[in-house]
């Protein structure tokens, strides 16, 4: 089943209200029905739910509900999730990272020998210190673990590896939302303030840096959508792709869409920094680009099954 | 443009201060003991000199621009003024300077040797008064003031007692700096200025600012120009702090409310401002383009970047390798430009159009470093985790967008390249024979 394209714009109207309204998101889901949306087209409805929540700037604990929901046990709304420190990529570690979610019950994911297992903990009982520094609006909390693995640990096995393609889906979203609206500012700066008697956007290197910003976020948006319909089997390995090509494309796109703003991209008087702080901040979840670049070259190397994300 | 500055003024005052033979043939040998001699008893040597950098000691900043609270800002402006003084009082403030100013009447090269002395001791950062102040309005005042005017401001500036600012660009005027709006009305033996300057730069610290106004809508923008010299506590001048992604709040906005300058603060002739604000932007050019600022200047180099690589367990990684050696050979490639545009100065010579190229290459150089860098720390840059050396390279990263825009921005650079050293036919349909109209509407 799919969403028809009525429906889905019909379904992002509804979302980008939300957001801009600024209230918590999940009860808002709640009663727009999102279940079922969810339910009917899972690709389309957390691909628009995500680039919404990129659009809009906003932060939630709506990444870790999504990874959640595929580790069998544990209901967002009580129970939000550890990600993994950026540092660590998506290997759970003695270090992680809380997003901004109301939840009591801390879901912690820790590597053992024989796998990822999960346990669970009261967030009132967990140190966290705001995550700050270059995306303070994030609302993340960094937490250190004390050394000793929970007592009710429960073995995950593969649903961690599917926890960590959806929220690399979804991270690919939200980062191409983030930067489609940086894009928009952009277009619409050089397209209204005029030097030399010309609008901005007239300047051949203008809209130059532009047209690279977009042909990288289109071939970010297909890559993604790939990944969505990717075998059960490639799965994993075609959400790391579409992670590291979004999150390559935040760079490539911020560095050009700031440049075109003068002056006034590198102020609190445009949002274009926090477009640049945010995008920077989501690549480095689950893996920044250039650690999946790396990871995506030593299993090329090491003889992987590239399909279907290269073909050869 | 501000920044936390190379220990000392970076560009020497204009060729044309350079002064006769025989000064600038003094003995070096005997200047440099004067310097050293002074330098010896008014400020302490640095430890090591240019040592090589030890992962994980000394401070760990790598800010470009500074972003400190007020009170650290204004400790830091008071401490560069009493800097500058002190080296005024010892024949240092303004080496190349005509002596009825205050100056030496040195050389540029005797300037540069002092800059290489001084670089070697732990004194006071004076770019909030070098870099803009003496680095670019001191020379214009020098070219284009009356007598009494240059007698007047020239050795307060010089004495660390006048910080000058630069109010040229508007909402309406960026990159299209001959578009200034804001009006010179002449009234007697008065201007009336009216209107908005924005990122200016250093404007709350400053005693004095140069204006670009427009004194003639109805001439062809470039000509209906002239320049000013603003007492910056004259009612009208209103300043409000702008911040910027780096969170400092180093820039402005200035507004102009029927300021009344006395006619002997013009520069230049009446409608010749365009040509007075050249001299100023040609020095702008060499001095961005120039030396790097202190930490900038210690991270952005050879040790501590091959530093940064062994700690990171990155130095037998052949990518990582490659990468550090392209950003090596670009630093002395830059190096070398530099050196160029110094020895076009020692000649007597103005800084021409290729101050553009070395204005790109500086950051080119930044950004590179910081990209670098960004790679070989990783996400650590992005989350403080604590560890030295790496999310202090984030001030840094966020810093290198705003060197691509100031003092004119990447794109008119490669314009200047491309019309004035390489002779391209102008881009089509920029128009400067129409008269000046002040624009209609808000521009975004
Ligand atoms: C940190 C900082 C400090 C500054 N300090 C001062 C100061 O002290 N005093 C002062 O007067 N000003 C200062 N400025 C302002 C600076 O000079 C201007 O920002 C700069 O000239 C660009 O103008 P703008 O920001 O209006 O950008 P715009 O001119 O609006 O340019 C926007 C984009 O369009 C491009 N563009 C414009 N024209 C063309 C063209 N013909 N061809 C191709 N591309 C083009 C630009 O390259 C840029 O990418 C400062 C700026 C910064 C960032």
């Amino acid at each position: 089943m799919s969403l028809d394209d009525a429906t889905v714009e019909v379904v992002r109207g509804s979302l980008r209200e939300v957001f801009a309204t600024g209230r918590p998101v999940a009860p808002a889901l709640d009663e727009l029905g999102w279940a079922e949306v969810l339910e009917e087209d899972p690709s389309i409805a957390t691909t628009v739910l995500f680039g919404e929540q990129g659009r809009a700037l906003a932060s939630s604990g709506l990444l870790a509900d999504t990874m959640l929901a595929e580790l069998p046990g544990y209901a967002p709304g009580t129970h939000t999730l550890l990600l993994p420190h950026p540092r660590l990529g998506s290997h759970p570690g003695p270090t992680g990272v809380l997003l901004a979610s109301t939840a009591e019950v801390v879901v912690v994911p820790r590597a053992t020998p024989d796998g990822v297992v999960l346990a669970t903990i009261e967030r009132s009982s967990l140190v966290t210190r705001p995550a700050g520094g270059f995306d303070p609006g994030s609302g993340w909390q960094l937490v250190t673990l004390g050394a000793a693995l929970q007592p009710d640990s429960v073995p995950v096995g593969a649903a961690w590896e599917r926890a960590v393609a959806t929220g690399r889906r979804a991270l690919a979203a939200e980062i191409i939302g983030v930067c489609t609206a940086a894009l928009e500012l952009a277009v619409t700066h050089t397209s209204v303030r005029h030097q030399y008697g010309r609008p901005l956007g007239s300047f051949q290197s203008v809209r130059h840096q532009l047209a690279e910003a977009h042909a990288a976020l289109e071939a970010a948006r297909v890559t993604l959508d790939v990944a969505w319909s990717a075998a059960e089997d490639v799965a994993a390995w075609a959400a790391t792709v579409a992670k590291l090509r979004a999150g390559a494309t935040q760079s490539t796109v911020l560095r050009r869409t700031v440049q075109v703003l003068g002056a006034m991209g590198i102020t609190l008087e445009s949002d274009m920094h926090r477009y640049v702080s945010r995008g920077a901040a989501l690549d480095a979840l689950l893996g920044g680009h250039l650690r999946l670049a790396d990871e995506v070259g030593s299993a090329a190397l090491a003889g992987a099954d590239l399909h279907p994300v290269v073909t050869t | 443009m501000t920044a936390s500055a190379p220990a000392t003024p970076a560009t020497p005052a204009s060729p044309t201060a350079s002064s006769s033979p025989t000064a600038s043939s003094s003995s070096i040998e005997a200047f440099v003991e004067e310097a050293s001699a002074f330098l010896d008893e008014h400020a302490t040597r640095r430890p090591t000199g240019t040592a090589r950098v030890v992962w994980g000691e000394g401070e760990d900043r790598i800010s470009y621009f500074g972003d400190e609270p007020p009170e650290v800002d204004k400790a830091k402006v008071d401490a560069a003024r009493a800097w500058q003084r002190t080296r005024h009082e010892h024949g240092f403030g303004w080496i190349t300077g005509p002596t009825e100013y205050g100056g030496r009447a040195l050389s540029p090269l005797h300037d540069l040797v002092y800059d290489q002395l001084e670089a070697g001791y732990d004194v006071p950062d004076t770019g909030v008064i070098s870099l803009i102040g003496l680095g670019m309005i001191g020379p214009t005042i020098l070219a284009h003031a009356r007598e009494e005017i240059k007698q007047r401001y020239l050795p307060a500036m010089f004495r660390g007692d006048a910080i000058a600012c630069q109010l040229f660009s508007e909402p309406g005027a960026g990159s299209d700096l001959a578009n200034v709006a804001t009006r010179a009305v002449r009234d007697g033996e008065e201007w009336v200025l009216n209107g908005q300057k924005v990122w200016t730069s250093v404007a709350h610290h400053a005693e004095l600012g140069m204006a670009v106004c427009r004194s003639d809508p109805s001439q062809p923008k470039h000509r209906g120009i002239t320049a000013f010299l603003v007492d910056m506590s004259l009612p009208g001048v209103e300043v409000r702090p702008l911040r910027q992604m780096t969170g400092g709040a180093e820039f402005n906005e200035v507004f102009l409310t029927d300021v009344r300058v006395p006619d002997d603060h013009r520069l230049g002739e009446v409608d010749d401002g365009w040509r007075v604000t050249m001299t100023t932007l040609m020095s702008e050019r060499a001095s961005v383009g120039g030396e790097g600022a202190g930490p900038v200047e210690r991270a952005v180099s050879r040790s501590y970047l091959t530093a940064m690589l062994e700690a990171m367990g990155l130095s037998r990684d052949a990518a990582a390798r490659r990468r550090l050696a392209e950003v090596l050979a670009d630093l002395t490639a830059t190096g070398y430009l530099n050196q160029q545009s110094l020895r076009t100065l020692l000649d007597g010579r103005a800084p021409g159009p290729e101050a553009s190229a070395s204005k790109l290459m500086f950051s080119h150089n930044l950004a590179a470093a910081s990209h670098l860098a960004a790679e070989m720390v990783g996400p650590r840059m992005i989350a403080e985790t604590g560890d030295w050396g790496t999310f202090s390279w984030n001030e840094l990263l966020l810093g290198t967008p705003a060197l691509r825009i100031l003092g004119g921005t990447e794109e008119i650079m490669k314009n200047i390249i491309g019309e004035r050293v390489l002779g391209l036919p102008k881009e089509p349909g920029t128009d400067t024979k129409a008269p000046f109209r002040a624009p209609t509407g808000e521009q975004s």
